[in-house]
């Protein structure tokens, strides 16, 4: 199962799920357009309340992972074009600024702070089709969309 | 819409009060674990919710109606799992189904021979050869046939190993999946309610001491200790927040139900704060070394 959760972990269970199909997305093992899971079937697999799987499946539509169509199931997503790309800088930025206080805390310097990052993007990037180098950029990263050149005209 | 509402609920036993002002709500379509140590009131609690005990006082409601006047329809609409499984031992599963065919009109017997060869069950099987575990599955099929909106189950992973428990969780895992029944159950496999549960009302002293969503409590609920060693846990517990605290090595270990009444305790001396405890953690940290109060 490329799935795996731990109902005694303190991170609930929907939370789990939600963060267990993600990086499944990202490491490629699940691909846009593939089809989730139905709620019982991943209900029963995981031996857990459906509700939870139902909720999880909620964030992830709410969050742009995945599509729901109507009476054929659930479906990755990829990125969504549609989200603005502010909404998407604010996001990533709100998880660099959690990333660099956790970091701050744990006693690692800048330096620490970078090298992990690029690691885990390498490690990512083996298993799937992130462009790798990324570019030095402000603008979201997105393994599905490659940061197009600045619009000039959008900056005057 | 709540399935069950206990409001305010007195119950003794001779002349012990077992339920004392028990008040909480199960929502419909959720799943709600009732937990407790043994003697906290969950047994009589759910006698008093099936209609078989009356409270002294307080009203309880299953299904918008007092419990201890359910008729016969509504009686139907909660399939009820008691923890000793009792069918007549010397019957085959074939005339324990006859029986439930003829004495409960909803029953749906083409359902429940559908699901017992599901899990392997034959018909021809006499009850006093199968196994606890099976036993379980005989019980929550037999209550699920009946395509009740409300499912009580009395601990059932009592007894059962692991796979004979996992066997009977992924029947009601179904049954929830296919029907949206609201179920309320007791167990002290808390692996198993962190699975299954949506809220969990804990009891203790014979009320609802905690009473809340598993994922709630899973965001909110934060253990840390308090290195004070003169200060008496009980001045802690009037503060708003916190949950428990008792005396561990040379401080106090203390739980509260948001961070920031944990935060707050900074002001009376070193204060660590501990990763987000687990049911279990939780359940241990809240229950264990609790005085029974008179």
């Amino acid at each position: 199962m490329w799935l795996q959760i731990d109902p005694l972990a303190p991170e609930p269970l929907f939370r789990q799920i939600c963060q267990g199909v993600k990086a499944a997305v990202a490491r490629g093992r699940l691909k846009e357009g593939d089809r989730l899971p139905s709620v019982r079937e991943l209900a029963r697999e995981l031996a857990i309340n459906p509700n939870t799987v139902a909720k999880a499946y909620g964030e992830l539509e709410h969050e742009g992972v995945i599509v729901r169509r109507q009476g054929a199931g659930c479906f990755v997503h990829g990125a969504d074009p549609e989200r603005s790309a502010e909404a998407r800088r604010l996001h990533l930025q709100r998880l660099t600024e959690r990333l660099a206080i956790e970091a701050f805390h744990l006693g690692l310097d800048h330096a620490d702070l970078r090298a992990a990052l690029e690691h885990t993007l390498e490690a990512l990037g083996s298993a799937n089709h992130v462009p790798a180098p990324l570019p030095s950029t402000n603008l979201p990263l997105d393994p599905h969309h490659p940061v197009a050149p600045r619009d000039p005209r959008r900056e005057s | 819409m709540d399935s069950i509402v206990f409001q305010d609920v007195w119950r003794r036993h001779g002349d012990r009060w077992v339920v004392k002002g028990l008040s909480f709500a199960a929502p419909a379509g959720q799943v709600t674990a009732l937990l407790g140590r043994n003697g906290a009131g969950k047994s009589t609690s759910i006698q008093m919710l099936m209609g078989f005990l009356r409270p002294h006082s307080g009203s309880i409601r299953v299904l918008g109606h007092e419990s201890s006047d359910l008729d016969g329809e509504l009686r139907e609409a909660i399939g009820y799992v008691p923890e000793d499984h009792p069918h007549f031992h010397g019957m085959r599963i074939a005339q324990v189904l006859e029986l439930e065919a003829g004495t409960r009109r909803r029953f749906d017997r083409g359902l429940a021979e559908a699901r017992l060869a599901e899990v392997g069950l034959e018909k021809r099987a006499r009850v006093s050869n199968l196994s606890r575990g099976m036993r379980a599955q005989l019980s929550i099929i037999l209550a699920l046939a009946a395509d009740p909106k409300l499912l009580v189950l009395d601990d059932p992973g009592l007894g059962l190993d692991p796979i004979a428990r996992r066997e009977v969780l992924e029947v009601v895992i179904d049954t929830l999946a296919d029907r949206g029944t609201s179920v309320l159950f007791t167990s002290h496999v808390l692996s198993d309610v962190e699975r299954l549960a949506d809220r969990v009302v804990v009891l203790h002293e014979g009320r609802a001491y905690l009473d809340a969503s598993l994922d709630g409590l899973r965001a909110n609920v934060c253990h840390g200790f308090l290195s004070t060693p003169e200060l008496e846990p009980e001045t802690l517990l009037r503060r708003p927040g916190l949950l428990s605290a008792r005396r561990r090595r040379g401080g106090i270990e203390v739980y509260a139900d948001n961070p920031s009444a944990l935060g707050s305790l900074a002001e009376l001396g070193p204060l660590e704060t501990g990763p987000s405890p687990s049911l279990e953690d939780l359940f241990l940290g809240l229950l264990s070394n609790q005085r029974r109060s008179a």
